[in-house]
């Protein structure tokens, strides 16, 4: 008995030393085995494990959340005591099913799965974020899986820490269905030129996690595109973040061409994430404004004094501004009136009179003013041609009371028209002036002879504004004239009349300016200027040499009383 | 005696028929005066007028003369006198020619009325081709009312703003017609200053306006100092005042401009060489005396020394 004791204790102890002996010779007694045996013996895969933490790079979370079409990307770095390589994938519930020879498969889905990665080295994948993404944060479920043909095994979940951490956040980008353009009376009602539009967008972000989201509107004057930052092109303005509807002010330029004027439109959210439906474009309006006369100045502000029998060219000046530009122009005309007549009666070539009105005279940029569409001001030059015979108003003429004034109109591309009457009139000088037949012929006549009922008849035209009388006067004729040392015919032996007469009924002339009441009435028409003769007769002394007799008789003009005009 | 009577009725003829010759060339044989008159109700002893006259005829295909003569009682034909001569040249192509007569009435003038006239007439100094030559001219009435009253009167012709650098006075340019006879400026100058979108951007009023002499008409400066005005183009309405009233009115546009460098530098010159201070300017006569002084007095030491070290030199 105590033998079989013993032996079972040898048999015990032997069969425990043969299993030390075969545990701890493991691998050469297997390859013996196999080598020399057919004995199969399966050996379970271990599972991956994390040597680095899965993360979300860069993090997403309420801070700097990623916006929707942008991706998440995660990594991690797997580790297998196998040194079998590994798949990192990023689950969105906590289960997941590893395939042999093939990725891993998330039960409830995945944001994403890497490629097969080497043991030890990091493993990434992204997910882009979708519009299906309607909530603000999504969790996620890190493993990391064998890469191996068979017994694949996965670990256990991670989801990483902080804000790489899960979940990641996601930024929806804002709404934006309106833009609305104000120039200070509604939509659309533009602005003068110096004024402001006020755009105003509908929009609005509906991320609230964390700190709400706010909206910016950008207003660009091109489509060059623009960042939350501002235009790419020329920015007409941009807001503050707001919570919704943000607005921003465009100061319009103080001269600036009117019209409508086409802008772009961009909202950014609170993490520079553009809207949809950006660009949404409108125009704005600039008004027209009307052109402002001033600095009108006639014949630079002297009196006008005329030229006898002929137009005379009087300078009226202006300044006209139109803050739509001084291009904006499209005439600009004068009328020169005698006060008493007024524009109103002057502002039409139907109401054209030579001797009150001078209507509708076209005036001219001066040369230096006006060169770009940022210039508002030009000056103007007009030119008009005074007739002779326009009123004169200085003293001692039928309108002593008037003066002449200028309006100078100004009318823009729109038709819209502004005007200014020169602040100060000036006088129209009377003109005294005559012409005068340039020479009497008595004939040839005997001595002791007179030129009896046969007159002589010269013409005198009041080629001025005033009506006329004339004085007469004159020299002896003379044969050898002006030196008179030879035969002479006495002033004295020239008659005039200013109607027919028979020689001895007329006025003798002498050296000695006589004045003569020809009462020669206002000329009214150049066409047909006034008008009045001077009758002439000589008598020959009996004693008066043969010869040819000269001389010179001067025919004076003399405003005549205002009442004859 | 047929004989000669015949040959006076051939000579007169063939005078006749000359005389018909150019008289059928049918000339222009025109002159006029603007104005025709020298009139004032106001002058006093001692005042001197002037009036600008303006010649003219439409036709001056020809040089020509005028002749100016005075036709008018003592003591008044004294006083008048023709600024540019008795004749005056009216070239051939030129339609208008001007020239002045001035009235110098004497401080001892008598208080009444003065009348006269003023002849202008076109010679002709060429021997003449007609049988009477029939020449034009005009008259100028001189009606003049001495009066020993003050009579004050004025009126404003224009007013404008040149543009003008930034830093420089605003110097608004009137040009006055001071009708009266005594030397006189307008009261005060008001500048309402707009934007272009013609909101007021300053109000500026000065009273520095120079007096413009007696019958006469001259363009004098209202000056406005410290203006305030940016670089812009501006809109402006003026008022001028004068006997407390408002005597003209009239809206403005100028522009501002920057500054001129050259302007600056010119300022800075005169600056130095005319508007230093009466300080600084002795001061630079005093630094002058004393730095001659000083060379002065170290070069008599200077020979002093050199003379006793001679001296010494002897001695030794």
């Amino acid at each position: 008995m105590q033998n079989n004791k013993h032996y079972l204790k040898t048999f015990v102890i032997g069969l425990l030393l043969t299993m030390l002996f075969l545990f701890t010779s493991y691998e050469q007694l297997s390859t013996v085995l196999a080598e020399n045996s057919t004995t199969t013996v399966t050996v379970e895969n271990d599972s991956p494990t994390f040597s680095v933490a899965p993360f979300e790079d860069p993090a997403s979370d309420n801070t700097t959340p990623t916006n929707v079409g942008s991706a998440v990307t995660f990594r991690a770095t797997g580790s297998d005591v196998n040194g079998d390589g590994y798949y990192l994938a990023i689950c969105k519930t906590n289960a997941i099913t590893a395939n042999d020879g093939s990725a891993p498969t998330c039960t409830g889905g995945n944001w994403c799965v890497s490629s097969s990665t080497a043991n030890g080295v990091q493993a990434n994948c992204n997910y882009t974020v979708t519009t299906s993404e309607v909530n603000e944060t999504y969790a996620w479920y890190a493993f990391v899986c064998d890469a191996v043909p068979a017994g694949a095994s996965c670990s256990s979940a991670d989801q990483g820490t902080g804000s790489s951490g899960s979940p990641y956040s996601v930024n929806h980008a804002p709404s934006f269905s309106a833009i609305v353009d104000d120039g200070g009376s509604g939509a659309d009602s533009g602005d003068d030129p110096g004024g402001t539009i006020q755009f105003t967008a509908t929009a609005s972000d509906s991320d609230s996690a964390g700190t709400p989201d706010t909206v910016l509107l950008v207003v660009c004057a091109d489509s060059n595109g623009a960042t939350a930052s501002g235009c790419s092109g020329t920015q007409l303005c941009s807001s503050a973040l707001t919570a919704t509807n943000p607005s921003c002010t465009y100061n319009l330029p103080a001269v600036r061409l009117d019209g409508n004027v086409n802008y772009w439109s961009y909202v950014f959210d609170s993490h520079n994430f553009a809207s949809a439906s950006n660009p949404r474009t409108g125009q704005y309006t600039v008004n027209n404004v009307a052109p402002v006369v001033s600095n009108v100045v006639i014949n630079s502000a002297s009196n006008i004094t005329l030229t006898e029998n002929t137009t005379t060219n009087v300078p009226v000046t202006a300044t006209v501004t139109d803050n739509n530009s001084c291009q904006d122009l499209s005439s600009v005309t004068t009328g020169l009136y005698r006060s008493a007549v007024t524009f109103s009666n002057c502002d039409n070539n139907g109401e054209d009179d030579d001797n009150d009105c001078y209507a509708v005279v076209t005036c001219s940029v001066s040369g230096g003013s006006c060169t770009s569409s940022s210039d508002a001001a030009a000056n103007y030059s007009c030119t008009v041609a005074m007739q002779y015979h326009s009123d004169p108003t200085d003293t001692d003429t039928q309108f002593t009371s008037d003066n002449w004034l200028a309006t100078v109109l100004a009318t823009d591309g729109s038709a819209a028209q502004g005007s200014l009457q020169s602040a100060s009139g000036v006088e129209v000088l009377s003109l005294v002036a005559l012409d005068v037949t340039s020479s009497i012929n008595y004939g040839a006549l005997s001595k002791g002879a007179d030129t009896g009922a046969t007159n002589q008849t010269t013409v005198v035209t009041a080629t001025g504004n005033t009506g006329l009388d004339t004085e007469i006067g004159g020299t002896d004729m003379c044969t050898d004239y002006p030196t008179c040392a030879g035969g002479v015919i006495t002033v004295d032996n020239q008659e005039y009349a200013l109607s027919g007469f028979t020689f001895g009924a007329g006025s003798d002339l002498s050296t000695v300016a006589t004045e003569v009441e020809i009462n020669i009435a206002k000329t009214t028409s150049s066409v047909a200027p006034e008008t009045g003769n001077v009758l002439w007769g000589i008598a020959i002394p009996g004693t008066a040499q043969a010869g040819t007799y000269t001389g010179q008789n001067t025919v004076t003009a003399v405003k005549g009383e205002v009442v004859e005009w | 005696m047929k004989k000669l009577l015949t040959c006076i009725v051939i000579i007169f003829s063939l005078i006749g028929l000359i005389g018909t010759a150019f008289a059928s060339k049918a000339q222009q044989n025109s002159l006029g005066i603007s104005p025709s008159y020298i009139t004032s109700e106001i002058l006093r002893p001692g005042n001197t007028y002037t009036q600008e006259f303006v010649l003219s005829r439409s036709n001056p295909e020809t040089d020509a003369t005028a002749i100016v003569e005075v036709d008018a009682p003592a003591p008044l034909d004294s006083w008048i006198t023709l600024n540019d001569g008795n004749e005056i040249a009216m070239p051939a192509g030129q339609q208008r020619v001007e020239f002045s007569i001035s009235v110098n009435v004497p401080e001892d003038a008598t208080i009444t009325d003065y009348n006269g006239f003023i002849r202008v007439r076109l010679s002709n100094n060429e021997a003449s081709n007609v049988q009477v030559a029939l020449l034009p001219g005009v008259r100028i009435d001189v009606r003049l009312d001495l009066s020993n009253e003050i009579i004050k009167k004025l009126e404003i012709l224009s007013a404008s703003v040149p543009t003008f650098p930034i830093n420089n006075t605003l110097n608004m340019v009137l040009k006055v017609d001071n009708q009266g006879n005594v030397p006189d400026a307008p009261q005060r100058a008001v500048l309402r200053v707009l934007s272009l979108q013609e909101e007021e951007v300053a109000l500026l009023t000065t009273e520095a306006i120079s007096d413009v002499p007696a019958f006469s008409q001259s363009e004098v400066n209202a000056i406005f100092s410290n203006h305030g005005l940016t670089e812009s183009s501006y809109l402006a309405e003026v008022e001028i005042f004068y006997e407390d009233k408002i005597i003209y009115e009239d809206r403005l546009a100028f522009d501002v401009t920057e500054q001129s460098v050259v302007a600056e530098t010119g300022e800075k010159i005169i600056q130095t060489v005319e508007n230093a201070p009466l300080l600084a300017k002795v001061a630079l006569a005093v630094g002058t005396i004393l730095t001659l002084g000083s060379i002065t007095t170290a070069f008599i030491l200077f020979l002093k020394r050199r003379k006793q070290r001679k001296e010494k030199s002897y001695v030794v």
